[in-house]
């Protein structure tokens, strides 16, 4: 009998071993995917912690003096006068608590004096500094007592000190919103996957086990149509299923069968709501998406399934983020996919809407959502997704494979330049800055070209070719020209909608000033004018253009450039830089005159726009416009004369 | 007789696993013709189900042109796709939908409306009794009913060209009956089959010209005579053994 069902269980492992999209989801996600993203999520949630700790709060004291000297040692606290509407000032945010004691903390009767805390519960440093307070009142009365009851010899009891209240300023609307925000956005996100999956593991995986997907694209439609339909109907179910959700949870709330059932949940905030439905759309576009093109990818229902459960565990993520407050809505945070509707709708919920950053939100959602569904009609439009084939290898030496793996070691580049980098200059800014650019950059470009070359002579690739002159003149005029509207063209311009800390160009100052004009022209202008440039505009152009269009290679290397220096205020700008200076390789050839550019325009930067030495007038503006154009025209020409334009072999 | 499928040196190349070219079909070229049918033979592997594949738009060749009903597989797919009818025993049934419902939905996507949707969904159900079964979903039909409700699907449109890729495989013997029933009308109304298979007492029954196809390329292809004088044997086994060679 045990011989039996041992020769079952080594018949069932032999084939569990060898089924190898289950081994890697099963075991290999867990064991890397997971701890990745939790260690990334506690990270985050812990920064956030600390920056919170390290808040001072404002609280005002009236009544007694020894409830005051009883928070005397409190550490960051600043004690204030107290204002003629404290509640509103609380409210506010003018003031985050205000501890109300009687004049004399003197017994009546039975009952010890009462002391009140007012805070906001929905304010979450106002909650911060009313927990504070409470522990730094408690122990001082502990300690009073602790005191009285030794000098008293020891014997009978004296009751309570004081009698600590905590009484929140929060109205009805906003107790409620803090209430569903801690609850709402989690089981938002991870029904609208829920409801995604169901839809898109049938409609996809499900018709190739059925042999009705090869049916289906038999009739005489282009493939694109029916991948559009298929991703408007999940997105639809997507829609409902979060939009029925959020009416079935917003009926539990006011039935008492969810949350606290003192709040009264009836007074949420209509226009929270309103929000949260609103953004409902963008998001099941995004979760749509990302559903339907893991179903795509696999063979039958049970792979689709097998694919989907890890991604919905990761699902969890995002809502976890937005049960607490310790993440905010900010212009980086409401970049991230998912995670910044999740944030939204808590703050939607809290009443604490931003109007520039949920109008950010919505455009990155509606970005990541136009992103993941051309993704998915690319998977939905393939031979090996509509036959369920194996797919090709993931970095197969086709074009598409090299075109994977260039991306893949863009993403690797600027991720360990990111981390590495970071971790250098922690440690010593400019030796780290200096190891950065000279030692992990062109490493990691090195291992990019390895991983995703695919041949060709190196000096092509790297575009190391001699330059004419006059596109070495015209780099430099073009360089010159650029600073002005760039500085306060483009970034004035995105003030507008991405406010930038006022602290912001401060940042690049500091240790770095201190280091001498010869030091850091050498650190900002030249070894960025070489490294940065062999890397963006050398290594990851040449591929890109190896296995694409000349303008998707442009944007892409472009992105890959302004995402390094890893700050969402200077994203555009820089990914401009890069556009410029991807247009100057293609035009000349040569990677030469973009070396030049970069070290001539981070110099000007440093020199005499950051100096305030260049203030935008209208004869400073005519004139980077004419340097800018004269720059253009003489790279423009230097191009036509060496015959240039002339796409790179596999164009 | 007008030329309906014109193959010229079809390749189809594939990736393996470890990213090596596996050449599924190389340099294959054959001619069908209106009121003919097809046969398309070999083993398993030999290539035929590629071939046909591309024939139908559903894979891009890596090499080669077609010509179906004279429009060009690679740069009009969509015009291909109008002028064929495709059946396999890959290509299935939406499980939910009732045998009318199939009908009626492929009908519309071949841009039949009004009228002339009613008149084909009957005229096909009528065709090929299944009228009874009209309002029954598929998952419900036998295998032979289904079968019915699957070549009603592929004509529905009144193609001119039929691609049929091993379509009598996994049926039971009325279901196979019904299939090759349909094929021989199918030549009797002038249209053209192309029709893959490797059960010989079909390839007797059926077809006009073959093409033995072995290893992703025609081997041979003629009349059944001309093969057999070519080779000097009796039997279309013996006739296929003859030009593939023995293979295990």
């Amino acid at each position: 009998m045990s011989a039996r069902i041992g020769a079952f269980v080594r018949k069932e492992i032999r084939e569990i071993v060898r089924d190898r999209r289950a081994i890697i989801l099963s075991f290999v996600m867990p064991i890397l995917v997971y701890p990745v993203m939790f260690s990334l999520m506690s990270s985050t949630e812990r920064k956030s912690e600390e920056k919170v700790q390290q808040e001072i709060h404002r609280v005002a004291v009236s009544g007694a003096p020894e409830v005051r000297d009883a928070l005397a040692d409190l550490e960051r606290v600043e004690f204030v006068s107290l204002p003629a509407d404290p509640k509103k000032a609380i409210a506010d945010g003018d003031l985050e608590a205000w501890v109300e004691a009687p004049d004399t903390l003197v017994r009546e009767g039975d009952g010890a004096p009462v002391v009140r805390i007012w805070h906001h519960v929905s304010h979450d440093k106002s909650r911060n500094a009313e927990e504070r307070l409470q522990d730094a009142l408690a122990r001082a009365a502990e300690r009073v007592k602790d005191a009285r009851y030794q000098a008293a010899g020891g014997h009978g009891s004296l009751g309570d000190l004081v009698t600590l209240v905590t009484v929140d300023v929060a109205t009805k609307e906003e107790t409620a919103g803090a209430e569903a925000g801690r609850l709402v956005p989690y089981l938002l996100v991870m029904t609208l996957f829920i409801g995604a999956a169901a839809v898109s593991t049938d409609i996809v995986a499900g018709e190739k086990e059925r042999g009705t997907l090869e049916t289906l694209y038999l009739v005489p439609v282009p493939r694109e149509v029916i991948a559009r339909a298929k991703f408007f109907v999940v997105w639809g179910a997507t829609i409902l299923t979060g939009t029925l959700n959020l009416a079935s949870m917003a009926w539990c709330y006011r039935s008492g069968l969810m949350g606290d059932a003192s709040v009264d949940v009836s007074a949420l905030s209509p226009a929270g709501l309103g929000l949260a439905v609103l953004l409902i759309v963008p998001l099941a576009a995004v979760v749509a998406g990302i559903m339907l093109g893991l179903s795509a990818l696999a063979r039958n229902v049970k792979e689709a399934q097998l694919q989907i459960m890890p991604v919905m565990l990761l699902a969890i993520i995002p809502g976890m983020l937005a049960s607490g407050q310790a993440v905010k809505l900010s212009a980086m945070t409401a970049l991230w996919p998912i995670a910044n509707v999740a944030l939204a709708v808590r703050d939607g919920l809290l009443g604490q809407m931003s109007l520039p950053l949920l109008g950010l939100v919505f455009v990155a959602s509606v970005g990541w959502g136009f992103l993941v569904t051309r993704w998915t009609a690319g998977i939905l439009s393939r031979e090996d997704t509509i036959l369920g084939f194996s797919p090709e290898p993931l970095f197969a030496h086709t074009v598409g494979g090299r075109r994977r793996a260039a991306m893949f070691a863009l993403s690797a580049t600027v991720l360990a330049f990111f981390y590495v980098g970071g971790l250098l200059q922690t440690w010593k800014l400019l030796l780290g800055l200096g190891l950065s650019l000279w030692v992990v950059l062109p490493l990691l470009g090195a291992g990019s070209l390895r991983f995703a070359g695919s041949g060709g002579r190196l000096a092509d690739v790297l575009s190391l070719r001699a330059p004419r002159p006059l596109a070495l003149l015209g780099a430099v005029l073009l360089a010159l020209g650029v600073g002005v509207p760039l500085f306060y063209g483009v970034m004035k311009l995105q003030g507008l909608f991405l406010p930038m800390p006022e602290n912001f160009m401060g940042e690049f100052g500091g240790e770095l000033g201190e280091a001498g004009k010869p030091l850091m022209l050498f650190l900002i202008a030249i070894s960025p004018g070489i490294c940065e440039e062999l890397v963006f505009r050398g290594v990851f152009l040449g591929l890109l253009r190896r296995v694409g269009t000349v303008r998707s290679a442009i944007l892409i290397s472009s992105a890959g450039f302004a995402l390094i220096h890893l700050s969402v205020f200077r994203f555009a700008p820089t990914f401009l830089l890069g556009l410029v200076m991807a247009g100057i390789v293609v035009r000349t050839r040569s990677i030469f005159p973009s070396m030049l550019f970069h070290a001539v325009y981070n110099a000007s930067v440093m020199l005499v726009i950051g100096e305030g030495l260049l203030e935008p007038t209208p004869l400073t503006w005519g004139a980077s416009v004419a340097l800018f154009l004269a720059g253009a025209l003489l790279v423009r020409s230097a191009a036509a004369r060496s015959g240039e334009s002339t796409p790179p072999p596999g164009n | 007789m007008t030329e309906r499928i014109r193959v010229q040196d079809l390749a189809k190349t594939f990736l393996g696993a470890k990213g090596e070219e596996i050449r599924a079909v190389d340099g294959v070229s054959f001619v069908c013709r209106e009121g003919e049918v097809f046969g398309l033979l070999g083993l398993n592997g030999a290539g035929k189900t590629t071939t046909l594949r591309m024939l139908s738009t559903v894979l891009t060749p890596t090499a080669g042109t077609a010509l179906v009903n004279g429009h060009d597989i690679a740069s009009d797919p969509q015009a291909v796709r109008e002028s064929i009818g495709f059946l396999s025993g890959t290509t299935g049934l939406y499980p939910r939908l009732t045998a009318e419902e199939t009908l009626r939905f492929f009908g519309e996507f071949h841009g039949l409306e009004g009228d002339r949707l009613d008149s084909a969904v009957e005229r096909v159900l009528e065709t090929f009794g299944i009228t009874k079964y009209r309002t029954q979903r598929c998952e419900k039909l036998s295998t032979g009913m289904k079968q019915k409700v699957n070549i009603g699907r592929a004509v529905v449109h009144d193609p001119p060209v039929l691609i049929l890729d091993e379509p009598t495989s996994g049926l039971d013997v009325l279901a196979a009956a019904t299939t090759l029933e349909f094929v021989e009308s199918c030549r009797a109304e002038g249209k053209c089959v192309l029709f893959s298979t490797h059960i010989m007492s079909e390839v007797e029954r059926l077809c006009d010209r073959v093409a033995i196809i072995h290893e992703g390329s025609v081997r041979a292809s003629g009349t059944m005579a001309e093969l057999r004088e070519r080779t000097g044997q009796r039997y279309p086994e013996e006739v296929f053994r003859a030009v593939v060679g023995n293979v295990e």
